[in-house]
């Protein structure tokens, strides 16, 4: 993939092209911004770009060392990722070490450091002094969700760039071109993404449309039966293997958004369930404003409960029940 | 050669050359010119403010050839060799990735031989805090006292993670973070040597977004110039380091403050679309709302303002003024919980527009004070006893001060004697009062005891029918009639059947078997000195015992003159009169009842049912008397 063919992120593209074209390629770069919006793609395509055989403004795609790159093969790319929850000391030690050597066949080093919200103290400490002074022709690039999880001795010796969220006419494109969903799915998909292109859930997409009907169904419907059978499911969803709860709070996040969007009368192409108005306005009424920021902190509570290990049924049900004490029809 | 950023091509070489830290340049040239040189040295400071550069200036200057007063020649062959990081007498070791204690032990190893051919040898400990804790106690006894040809130099951003027993060790020099005025004046300077043209603004602005770190300035024009080669517009400069320009930046704040939903929604979409990181942005946001809060508490002529701009100065204290400091906390904890919420949360924008949305939906927040001035506002214009205002400010003092009239009439009616008393102690008083009058011996003062007047008086009379009460009566007057030549008792009136329960009492506390018999019991008829008494609840009479039959004769003899004689009638007994045991329960309720009702009716409580319309009184809590 070229750096080019990168969609959405015209910005840090046309930064990174013009840093190339006029020379001043720093050893260090940050990409920050959140997932899915084609940070690690970008810094393969830089990667190919600095070593294509072509010798063009942009990786050819096609070359030997372009397609070794884009597989990893390549002997001057590497990519360090975590090891378990973080980047640790002998990772970041391995990979200095390697950087150190004379490029073998490429003219540019890359090392790539993908999710580098992981470093722990060690570890991040550990490369400072290489990331100020790395060997010649060496690029290391981070790439991170949000800076401020860096430490600012690190973040102060690299360029950074900020990748945006993309617009749903780019998840969409993009999805498109990526998965063979039908448009409902694909619609789907991307009001999951919220700015991200998802495209790693595709094969869960039946299970999300599956979750997100039965989620809005009841939240439309609190009726005694209705929480019935959403007691017995949450059992199911929280005991899932695939992490099925993220996805109930994901759904209930967002339709708790498009209320509070309902409720100060915003403009309705902005909802992400713009095609579920009428049950949007139907469920409005039944929540006060109040609770529907404070059913969002709860959610945002229950997340932070879950990752704590707490009990994922009692959590989920918990929030049921609180969910039907706010509603007042 | 590849390209070498800014940063490190203008690594300062002289003393002079580090920007706002002239105390420490001064300070160690002078040491390195009077050749009183310390043999350990601690650099601490923020990231990108000169600890590295000045290791290596004074590595430089205590082993150049030809210093010129104090400072590295920069041409001398040990310079050179020290600038390319190829001296075999100078160490700059990475603590950070040699922290263990066998790195430690290596360099204590090769202290000890003298330097091949610089006058010094330099141990430069970069990143020092991350140095073990067994790392830094082998390193102890070397730092105090190496060999004379050993200079040690520590450098960290972090002085408090090293023990103080290094730290002792060490003359310390703090850098600190360079003024702005001071670091655009340098960045004007580079960029006139590097011939590129950018803005006195821009570098101004660049200034404030490194907080002080020259690295991180350096490092800004490095990328503002890669991308636009040789000039950049302050547009630009905003753009590629996605900084928001001070218009859009108030217009949304403003349109926070403003509580203005759609117009907050639009910025913040801009915003993103200009691609703005949503960490930033917070972190901006909190930034901005701290200093409304604290020009609200300043005022716009601090000190602490002078690296802003007039401008923004000038928009800081209208926003300021078009809101509370309250509400600006309420703001600030929003936005604090978003960070938080952030950092789990898959969709971070949602969130954040959610917590958007709920700071323009923000009701103000009413202090107690405020609402204590509402309710008096209310009160007054209700029109009600305006005078009860006064009254409850000063309500130890002022009690002559009527309440309402239909209220006070029932108080005086009621008790009269606790007229004086504080409304709320009022309860209180009369429910001790009462105990107090249930343990009285006289029995007279019993009916003056049960508490509410309406039907406040002796059992007897009490009673609903009125055929039985004049039995009574009857009875009363056969016992006086019949009265059996009484001795000259204290106990002259006393009338077993009609003072029943007082009689009892004064039984129990005679005696507290017979007590527990006396307790149950009622009178069946009092009639020619013969005493009949009987259980309601029908317990065989053979309970009593004889002894105990006797004993209680004797006792009632005492009071109601010596020949009466008591006998216990068989099976249950109806019985208007109360035993003991009911009269206790009776007056406890009563009791009971009188002082909810007096709650109920206290002003206070009515003041606060009329304030909070359609609210009700749905129990009241006694606490026990």
């Amino acid at each position: 993939m070229s750096l080019q063919q990168i969609l959405g992120q015209e910005k840090a593209i046309r930064l990174i092209r013009k840093a190339i074209s006029h020379e001043r390629i720093p050893h260090a770069w940050l990409f920050s911004g959140m997932a899915h919006i084609g940070k690690y793609k970008t810094a393969l395509a830089l990667a190919q770009t600095l070593n294509c055989l072509e010798n063009g403004d942009d990786a050819c795609g096609h070359c030997d060392f372009c397609r070794q790159i884009e597989h990893e093969h390549f002997p001057d790319f590497r990519v360090v990722r975590p090891e378990g929850k973080n980047i640790r000391i002998a990772q970041v030690r391995d990979a200095l070490d390697w950087l150190h050597l004379r490029p073998d066949r490429a003219k540019y080093r890359v090392l790539i450091f993908e999710d580098a919200d992981q470093f722990n103290r060690e570890s991040a400490n550990a490369f400072l002094k290489t990331l100020e002074e790395p060997p010649p022709d060496t690029l290391i690039i981070l790439i991170n969700l949000n800076p401020q999880n860096l430490l600012e001795t690190i973040v102060s010796r690299c360029q950074h760039i900020r990748f945006r969220p993309l617009s749903r006419e780019m998840v969409l494109e993009i999805l498109r071109a990526e998965t063979e969903l039908s448009e409902d799915q694909l619609e789907l998909l991307v009001s999951f993404g919220a700015g991200g292109a998802r495209s790693d859930l595709a094969l869960q997409v039946e299970l999300m449309q599956n979750i997100q009907d039965s989620v809005i169904g009841s939240l439309t419907d609190l009726s005694a039966q209705c929480m019935e059978s959403m007691l017995q499911r949450t059992n199911d969803w929280a005991k899932s293997k695939n992490e099925e709860w993220r996805l109930v709070l994901d759904v209930l996040e967002n339709w708790f958004r498009d209320l509070a969007w309902i409720k100060h009368h915003l403009p309705h192409q902005d909802l992400f369930h713009a095609q579920k108005k009428q049950e949007l306005e139907q469920c409005s009424k039944r929540f006060r404003l109040e609770d529907v920021y404070q059913f969002s902190k709860d959610l945002a509570e229950t997340r932070k409960n879950i990752e704590l290990n707490a009990n994922r049924t009692l959590a989920l049900e918990s929030l049921w029940i609180r969910l039907k004490h706010y509603s007042t029809v | 050669m590849s390209y070498v950023v800014l940063a490190r091509k203008l690594r300062p070489n002289r003393f002079e050359d580090l920007i706002g830290q002239e105390t420490i340049s001064r300070t160690l040239r002078n040491a390195v010119t009077s050749g009183r040189v310390a043999h350990a040295f601690l650099f601490s400071g923020s990231r990108g403010v000169g600890k590295t550069s000045a290791a290596r200036i004074l590595t430089k200057a205590l082993n150049c050839l030809a210093p010129e007063e104090g400072n590295p020649c920069g041409k001398c062959g040990n310079c050179i060799e020290i600038t390319e990081n190829a001296s075999p007498d100078v160490y700059e070791i990475d603590a950070a990735s040699n922290r263990g204690i066998e790195n430690i032990r290596e360099l204590r190893d090769n202290v000890q031989y003298a330097p091949a051919q610089c006058r010094y040898k330099v141990y430069i400990i970069d990143e020092a805090h991350m140095l073990t804790l067994e790392s830094f106690n082998a390193l102890l006894k070397t730092l105090e006292e190496p060999p004379s040809h050993v200079k040690f130099i520590l450098a960290t951003t972090d002085p408090h993670k090293l023990p103080q027993t290094i730290i002792s060790r060490c003359q310390r020099y703090d850098f600190v973070r360079v003024p702005l005025q001071q670091m655009a004046d340098f960045l004007e300077k580079v960029t006139v040597a590097e011939q590129l043209s950018i803005s006195r603004r821009a570098l101004e602005i660049i200034s404030r977004q490194a907080v002080g770190g020259m690295r991180d300035a350096l490092t800004m024009i490095d990328q503002v110039l890669s991308f636009t080669g040789d000039s950049a517009k302050d547009e630009e400069v905003l753009e590629i380091l996605g900084i928001v320009d001070s218009d859009s930046r108030f217009a949304f704040l403003e349109s926070l403050i403003g509580s203005r939903a759609d117009e907050a929604m639009t910025h913040f979409q801009n915003l993103q679309d200009h691609g703005h990181d949503l960490h930033e942005l917070l972190a901006q946001l909190l930034k901005e709302v701290k200093t409304l809060s604290l020009i609200q508490a300043v005022g716009p002529e601090s000190v602490l303002f002078q690296d802003y701009t007039r401008d923004d100065v000038d928009s800081y204290t209208k926003l300021a003024g078009e809101t509370t400091s309250s509400r600006l906390q309420q703001i600030f904890d929003i936005l604090l919980d978003l960070e938080e919420r952030m950092k789990r949360s898959t969709h971070a924008r949602t969130c954040f527009e959610m917590a958007l949305l709920q700071i323009v939906s923000l009701q103000p927040l009413v202090g107690v004070p405020e609402l204590l001035k509402e309710i008096r506002k209310l009160r007054k214009d209700s029109g009600d006893s305006p005078s009860r205002e006064t009254a409850l400010e000063t309500n130890q003092q002022n009690h002559s001060v009527p309440d309402s009239p239909s209220l006070r009439d029932k108080q005086e009616e009621s008790r009269p004697e606790l007229e004086n008393n504080d409304a709320s102690m009022v309860a209180e008083s009369t429910g001790s009062k009462i105990t107090s009058m249930l343990r009285d011996d006289s029995p007279k003062e019993v009916p003056k005891a049960v508490p509410p007047p309406q039907e406040a008086v002796a059992p007897f009379e009490q009673n609903p029918e009125p055929a039985e009460t004049s039995a009574f009566v009857e009875e009363q007057q056969n016992f006086s009639s019949s009265d059996i030549d009484k001795s000259a008792e204290p106990s002259q009136g006393l009338s077993p059947p009609s003072e029943w329960v007082g009689f009892a009492e004064k039984i129990q506390k005679r005696s507290s078997i017979l007590g527990g018999l006396i307790r149950n019991a009622v009178p069946a008829s009092w009639k020619d000195g013969v005493l009949k008494l009987g259980f309601k609840s029908g317990q065989p009479s053979d309970l009593v015992g004889d002894e105990n039959r006797n004993n209680l004769e004797s006792l009632v003899r005492e009071f109601a003159g010596p020949k009466v004689q008591v006998e216990w009638v068989e099976g249950k007994l109806d019985s208007t009169l109360r035993t003991l045991i009911e009269e206790e329960r009776y007056l406890h309720q009563q009791l009971q009842q009188s002082r909810r009702e007096e709650a109920e009716s206290h002003p206070l409580v009515q003041e606060v049912l009329k304030i909070f319309t359609g609210s009700s009184i749905n129990a009241v809590h006694l606490s026990q008397a």
